[in-house]
């Protein structure tokens, strides 16, 4: 009874109590048990739109004591910890942080600074998680409440793990743009060109998984446009809505996030507008395919570009056209990159027809890309009549076709230019021209093997160097005549004397013996044998043919002597022979003897022409360990100063009289082309020595 | 003193982040840091957000505190202000 009586008491102390707390405002709210369970009715009620707010907003707010305790936190905050509001409210804000971050969370609290504070922290919720967050921290004025800190928080999980996406992609994007930039200037256009293909591509597979991630697949898109120089738009065909992507925005010259952009301003960027909306009519009326290339002036002024556009129709379940969607591509860059290659291509084209020299272009087909005019011209074939190998070797070459054209074939593997050498060419009109032919690869041209070949025409060279090569021979002949000469006056006198001494005994009337006659006979047989050997020797040294043989330098010597030297002993020329090589080698004889022949033909002019007193002419023969060395020297005071350096060139003589100036020339060409050696001279003592090198290989 | 050595729950119901319940918690954590040298266990329940942690604890007016140990339950309604009160309803002014 006296427990009842105390419990009652206890009761009514506690309604006196809340009474007495309502009646000096004490408190803020009632709780009411109804029907719908325990209802809250709060006694202030102007600020309860704000209250709602704060309750309800999706960041964490917070109010603190200058200490950290938390005074209130909304149901976000303690969704953030994964923590009842009840385990919250009341904790040390401090406690929801690391130890390093609760220094800076200190510092942040701290009064006095500016209003605003805000920094990025972690918090630890209750099961240990870690959650990136934003801190904006205020001391607002709370009537008694002084020192209350305001606190809101913002989760960045969300937004931290969009960041890292947009990094990976970034990062992609920039890899991309990286390998790109390595690339020579046409790759790189034709790479973008095939990955704005394949971008487009992407772009419109992922149009169709739009629903699925949107946020997602519209980040590659754009990316995709960007990288290609592709945007897209759309059009509405029931409400006539026209839509543009941010690059189709950037590629007309606005600004991607320009809301004005409709038909209209769009095709005022066009010149063609009205075949460009023709275009759109006939695809949404008729259905025809729509793409085009067409020219825009950007509305930001810029220069103008090219566009290549596509589109298509998407129709609804009646089959009524809903929307068309289109793709446009900037291909300025494309389009100025095809123009300049054509512009080059027209330009070597015109280079290479404009030549001076013939010029032929060809593939490993057997096709004849290009000859140009001077080819033509000199050959007197049209294009049609040479535009294969098969036929071009088959006019020029004649029975040697099959060989020459073999020959071609191999030019296809050509790494690096070569020079061909000459080769006689029939033209139209029949006549034979001397073509010198060079060729060198072109690289691979639409995905063949080309090669170039030019020519020089060198058939009035050719013509030239017969001439001379002629006028040299007879001028030998000359000489040979003269030689001969020489040779037979004795054998003939002998002759002669011998059938005097027969009529002198016939005229006598002696009686002429059987043996006197056979020793006459003999005698005569003696002489005719000996202008037979020097017929025999000249026909030797005319020989047309030539051939390689072994022999030495003193046998070649020999035999020029056996020519020459009867006319240097009738002229009262001597001839010192100084021979010190015994070695044989693989030479053409009647060449080097030509040689011989002509030097000391032209020592023999030179003390002729001085009239020297001791005419003489030394030759000397040594050997070097390569080579054989033959100095023929005479005593004729030497070449002149001036002289010594034009010496050797055609038509150059020092001669007063019966010089042609192709002697010298042509034995210093027969050394140096046929014998593989070096014909020089030089002043020496008390006159002129030509020195003939020969290798001994 | 009645409860020297055993622990004190304290349970403050509040509602949301009006004046008195705000003023009610900071006030409550300072008397119990300072007289129960952590030796107490304090819910702050906002009724405001859950309305049925109310249920069956008679709660009439917000704030209330209620010594839930050590027995008898004791409430004190209001922001707790009034420190000498608060402990002489807390029965714990000994302790200091």
């Amino acid at each position: 009874m006296s427990n009842e009586l105390e419990s009652l008491r206890e009761q009514l102390r506690e309604a006196q109590e809340t009474l007495q707390a309502i009646r000096s405002g004490d408190v803020d709210a009632l709780m009411v048990d109804g029907i719908h369970g325990e209802r809250m009715f709060t006694l202030s009620g102007a600020d309860e739109a704000y209250r709602v707010l704060v309750e309800e907003m999706s960041e964490g707010a917070l109010t603190l004591t200058a200490e950290g305790t938390i005074l209130y936190a909304n149901r976000r905050f303690s969704q953030m910890l994964k923590s009842p509001l009840e385990k919250v409210l009341s904790t040390n804000i401090y406690t929801w942080f690391s130890k390093e971050h609760q220094s800076i969370l200190l510092e942040l609290l701290q009064k006095n600074k500016e209003a605003r504070r805000h920094k990025e922290l972690a918090l630890i919720a209750s099961d240990r998680s870690v959650i990136p967050v934003y801190l904006s921290v205020s001391n607002p004025h709370i009537n008694k409440m002084p020192d209350t800190i305001c606190l809101v928080i913002t989760d960045l999980t969300e937004q931290k793990q969009n960041e890292e996406i947009i990094a990976s992609e970034k990062m992609a994007s920039e890899l991309l743009k990286a390998s790109n930039e390595s690339k020579k200037e046409l790759l790189g256009i034709l790479e973008e060109e095939r990955k704005a293909k394949v971008d487009l591509a992407h772009a419109n597979r992922d149009l169709s998984a739009l629903s699925e991630d949107l946020v997602e697949t519209q980040k590659r898109y754009e990316t995709a446009e960007k990288i290609g120089k592709v945007g897209s738009w759309e059009y509405d065909v029931s409400t006539q809505d026209f839509w543009g992507s941010a690059e189709a925005k950037r590629i007309y010259g606005f600004p991607a996030e320009s809301a004005n952009f409709t038909t209209e301003i769009v095709e005022d960027c066009i010149p063609e507008k009205k075949r460009v909306h023709q275009a759109l009519e006939d695809l949404l009326e008729k259905g025809t395919e729509y793409k085009l290339e067409f020219e825009i002036h950007p509305a930001d002024g810029t220069p103008p570009k090219i566009i290549s556009s596509i589109a298509e129709t998407k129709y609804d379940e009646n089959n009524k056209p809903m929307k068309v969607l289109g793709f446009i591509q900037d291909i300025t860059q494309r389009k100025q990159a095809e123009k300049s290659l054509k512009d080059k291509k027209k330009e070597l084209e015109t280079i290479i027809e404009e030549a001076p020299n013939p010029i032929m272009v060809h593939n490993e087909d057997g096709k004849v890309i290009q000859v140009n005019k001077v080819w033509k011209e000199l050959t007197g074939y049209r294009y049609s009549e040479i535009n294969t190998i098969e036929k071009w070797t088959t006019k020029a070459y004649g029975e040697e076709m099959p060989t020459i054209k073999k020959y071609i074939d191999n030019l296809y593997e050509l790494k690096h230019a070569v020079n061909e050498g000459e080769y006689p060419i029939t033209a139209s009109n029949g006549e034979t021209i001397i073509w010198q032919f060079s060729s060198a690869p072109l690289g691979i041209i639409n995905g063949k093997r080309t090669v170039v070949s030019s020519a020089m025409d060198i058939t009035e060279l050719k013509k030239k160097d017969e001439m001379i090569i002629n006028q040299s021979r007879q001028a030998a002949m000359g000489d040979m005549i003269a030689m001969i000469a020489h040779q037979w006056r004795q054998p003939l006198t002998v002759i002669g004397m011998v059938a005097n001494n027969i009529k002198l005994d016939i005229a006598l009337e002696e009686e002429i013996t059987t043996q006197e006659l056979e020793k006459i006979a003999d005698t005569i047989s003696e002489q005719t044998q000996q202008l037979s050997q020097t017929i025999d020797d000249f026909r030797n040294f005319f020989k047309p043919k030539q051939e390689k043989a072994k022999t030495t330098v003193g046998n070649v010597l020999e035999g020029t002597l056996k020519i020459i030297g009867k006319s240097l002993e009738n002229n009262n020329i001597a001839i010192m022979i100084e021979n010190h090589s015994e070695t044989e080698f693989l030479t053409y004889p009647n060449q080097l003897l030509q040689v011989f022949l002509n030097l000391l033909g032209n020592a023999k002019d030179i003390l002729l022409d001085k009239v020297v007193a001791d005419a003489k002419i030394t030759i000397k023969i040594d050997e070097t360990q390569d080579s054989i060395v033959t100095t023929i020297c005479d005593n004729g005071g030497g070449i002149p100063e001036d002289a010594i350096k034009r010496l050797g060139e055609p038509y150059f003589t020092t001669k007063e009289k019966n010089g042609t100036g192709l002697g010298l020339y042509m034995s210093v060409t027969i050394v140096k082309k046929h014998l593989n050696g070096s014909l020089t001279w030089e002043n020496k003592d008390e006159g002129a020595c030509f020195i003939v090198t020969l290798s001994k290989e | 003193m009645k409860a020297n050595d055993s622990q004190y729950i304290l349970r403050l119901y509040v509602a949301g982040q009006t004046p008195k319940s705000t003023l009610a918690i900071a006030n409550i954590k300072k008397i119990c840091e300072e007289n129960l040298h952590g030796d107490y266990d304090l819910e702050v329940i906002d009724l405001y957000q859950q309305p049925q942690l109310a249920q069956g604890e008679q709660i009439i007016a917000v704030p209330t505190l209620i010594r839930e140990l050590p027995l008898p339950l004791r409430r004190i309604i209001g922001d707790l202000s009034n420190t000498e009160r608060v402990l002489i309803g807390l029965d714990i002014r000994s302790k200091t």
